[in-house]
């Protein structure tokens, strides 16, 4: 008989299991929930919280300095997708990542074209992750609520 | 005057809009996961969003968790017993086992790499088609 929990706990493993096989994280995701415990129960939904924020900031940068047509700073591109890069490195977002090293080698070879159909992939990306991840919490939250506990994925 | 000839910035910002307006969605069935890493940035950069899955079972799969595709991208595994609405796009290694793979049922055979180029000119008809 397959109790509700153990229906939430199966959903969210093959949940997870598919945020992984899409690129959408990788490891360095895995190394962020090894840092919550019971002392800091929120801690991946913290970070991860900072860095969309973080997105949304730095998007609006670029794209601004992209609008500028004809006095389009490049510089000021190049070092926010550093930013960006960085950051999403650190959550383990994995193919936001890969988007800004193809921003990067755009900026770079200053590509107008190349930079602002890449933006607005990044745009997409991240924001499909922001809304993944929130379909990941709110399994867990169910999965809490039930009473069970939330399972260890390995993948 | 002269008409002017439509710009790559033109051509560019027609996908995009077909993006947002109809959210194209690509998948790419491949079992290498350098090859899938590869394709989902040439995508990307086509200004689709990319799905991926190893072979046709985990392609169904994903579909019946409710995830549905504009096109499929399939490479080496293409075999007549196919049966899909969406357009599906063969990656052959060789032009001539481009025969081979359009009676397995396929609508269109590119020779591999795929290239942004070859993107882009199934997205111009996909677009048309729609």
């Amino acid at each position: 008989m397959d109790t509700l929990i153990a229906q939430l706990q199966r959903q969210f493993r093959d949940y997870t299991i598919s945020l992984y096989h899409q690129g959408f994280l990788d490891d360095q995701f895995t190394e962020l929930k090894k840092l919550q415990d019971e002392c800091s129960p929120d801690f991946v939904a913290e970070v991860v919280t900072l860095f969309f924020e973080d997105c949304e900031k730095l998007i609006s940068n670029m794209a601004r300095a992209l609008d500028q047509t004809g006095n389009v700073d490049f510089k000021l591109v190049g070092s926010s997708v550093h930013q960006l890069k960085g950051s999403s490195s650190s959550v383990g977002a994995k193919r936001v990542k890969g988007l800004c090293v193809t921003l990067k080698e755009c900026c770079d070879s200053q590509n107008f074209e190349g930079c602002v159909r890449c933006l607005q992939q990044v745009d997409i990306e991240y924001k499909t992750l922001k809304a993944k991840l929130q379909d990941l919490f709110n399994l867990e939250q169910q999965i809490v609520q039930a009473g069970g506990r939330i399972p260890q994925v390995d993948i | 005057m002269r008409k002017k000839k439509e710009s790559r910035g033109d051509k560019m910002e027609k996908n995009m809009s077909m993006i947002y307006k109809k959210k194209l969605t690509v998948l790419i069935v491949d079992d290498d996961q350098s090859r899938r890493t590869l394709h989902l940035g040439i995508i990307q950069m086509a200004g689709a969003f990319a799905y991926m899955a190893r072979n046709a079972e985990e392609a169904v799969n994903l579909h019946r968790n409710g995830d549905s595709f504009n096109l499929i991208i399939i490479d080496n595994q293409w075999s007549s017993h196919m049966k899909v609405t969406s357009m599906i796009v063969g990656m052959t290694s060789r032009e001539d086992e481009n025969r081979a793979c359009m009676e397995a049922g396929v609508d269109h055979c590119l020779v591999k790499p795929l290239t942004f180029g070859k993107m882009a000119s199934i997205i111009d008809q996909l677009k048309c088609s729609s």
